[in-house]
């Protein structure tokens, strides 16, 4: 990469969201009221609060945890899915109206009647899960199919046994999709969790500490929350990138 | 002794051999020659169970191969490709003696395509099989690569006392390499010498395919 893309890639970010924040500077003095939208000072102070108190940082890890599982549970099983759909036709066949109507599935009213079915805190879990299966699905299923039918020839050929094929040969072409597709999952996983909480009210969740903000109308708290939660799948996002790209460069 | 005994391979209806029958001499070069299409490739792809066919192969029960594209993995080093045909193999003297010493870490990108070929020529050599098979490994070469990758495939069998079935579509290069020369076309062998000039193969090709 050329030194002035470099640069680019760098100071364009920091260009886009300064605007972002001089708008929503501009808007807020516009509006002058805190109650709508609040400054950026004033969100900045609830952010500051927030860090000061225990039950949020309760609330975040109790959100990042169910995200975490959330996401690996979702993430093996659509691996194991998907590598029965790249080894059978069959399976392909019989998974794909599964795939679709599990896509098609209406978020909030699966939350609503998980939490009849479950509890507040294993319904945002569950809804979640379903929501990212698909996608990471349709990664792994794609980046299966990428896999080189030559190389696997050729290590037939050879006799190289399962495990080192898989290892040496296979697990590194597919291991970059598998990482970025990690990143971007967990990122949306977040989200959804954040909007499953407030919709369960779930006990110790950012979603609760959410409803909580809307209900005393602590407008700042709430924007400080979405500040939290974006900058949180951010990081994700580009701790996954850097990975998947020393796995490109291996 | 290497049998292909009552080979029958159909690609839905087109049928490329039918009872087609070869023995192959161990501890030489033979080289199948034929046209595109002529189902070469094919051949070796049967004699290393790539491919199904109806009809028995006995004798090369464990093979190696030079694929018409190199096939090296492109995330594994030089060496690491090597140690996959051969996790035994002393990839340094195989390097040195291809005019490859210090390629050991390179990734197959660094390499030229004349590189590539040897590492691929060289990681068929490492391996523990008897029988050594080559789907067009001079193809897009230039002239001097082409001769210097001749010199090392003879050497190389030479040197290990395999068997090589190699398959070209190239007069010139068989004659070059072979020691026995089978040229196939409709599924049949029609021609099977031990040797022949580059102007009677051309005929022969002449007379059965252009005549």
């Amino acid at each position: 990469m050329k030194k002035s893309d470099r640069i680019l890639n760098f100071v364009l970010p920091i260009i886009t969201v300064a605007a972002v924040v001089v708008l929503w500077a501009a808007a807020a003095q516009a509006v002058d009221s805190e109650y709508i939208l609040p400054t950026v000072g004033e969100t900045f102070t609830a952010l500051l609060e927030l860090f000061k108190s225990e039950e949020f940082y309760r609330a975040f890890s109790g959100t990042l945890l169910r995200s975490f599982i959330a996401f690996f549970i979702s993430y093996v099983l659509a691996f194991f899915a998907a590598l029965c759909s790249y080894k059978s036709e069959k399976a392909k066949r019989l998974l794909s109206p599964l795939i679709v109507i599990i896509r098609a599935l209406p978020t909030i009213a699966i939350v609503l009647l998980l939490i009849v079915w479950t509890n507040s805190r294993v319904a945002p879990v569950i809804v979640t899960m379903l929501v990212i299966f698909p996608t990471l699905y349709n990664n792994f299923y794609a980046a299966l199919c990428g896999i080189d039918k030559e190389l696997n020839e050729m290590c037939k050929v050879f006799g190289v046994k399962n495990a080192e094929r898989l290892k040496k040969v296979v697990f590194p072409q597919i291991a970059p999709e598998l990482i970025s597709a990690a990143g971007a999952g967990l990122t949306l996983n977040l989200k959804l969790m954040v909007a499953a909480e407030v919709l369960a009210q779930t006990a110790r969740s950012m979603g609760y500490l959410l409803n909580t903000s809307k209900i005393y109308f602590e407008i700042p708290t709430m924007l400080a929350l979405v500040l939290i939660t974006v900058i949180t799948g951010l990081i994700i996002e580009f701790l996954f990138g850097l990975w998947a790209k020393k796995a490109v460069k291996k | 002794m290497i049998s292909l005994k009552n080979i029958t391979k159909r690609y839905g209806d087109k049928t490329v051999f039918e009872n087609f029958n070869l023995d192959v001499q161990e501890n030489a070069i033979t080289v199948v020659l034929g046209e595109s299409g002529s189902g070469k490739t094919t051949l070796l792809n049967m004699i290393a169970r790539l491919t199904p066919f109806d009809g028995e192969i006995t004798g090369a029960e464990k093979v190696s191969m030079v694929f018409q594209r190199d096939r090296l993995v492109p995330h594994l080093t030089v060496k690491e490709n090597i140690l996959l045909a051969n996790k035994t193999a002393d990839v340094k003297a195989l390097l040195d003696s291809a005019n490859l010493a210090g390629t050991e870490n390179l990734y197959p990108k660094d390499l030229s395509a004349g590189m590539a070929r040897r590492v691929a020529i060289l990681r068929a050599f490492a391996s523990t099989a008897p029988l050594i098979m080559m789907d067009e490994p001079l193809v897009n070469l230039d002239l001097s690569l082409k001769y210097s990758i001749i010199g090392q495939i003879k050497r190389l069998r030479a040197e290990s006392g395999k068997t090589v079935i190699l398959v070209s579509h190239d007069v010139k290069e068989t004659v070059m390499l072979a020691d026995r020369i089978v040229v196939i076309g409709g599924g049949k062998i029609i021609y099977d010498k031990p040797s022949a000039t580059e102007r009677a193969l051309t005929n022969v090709l002449l007379n059965n395919f252009h005549a």
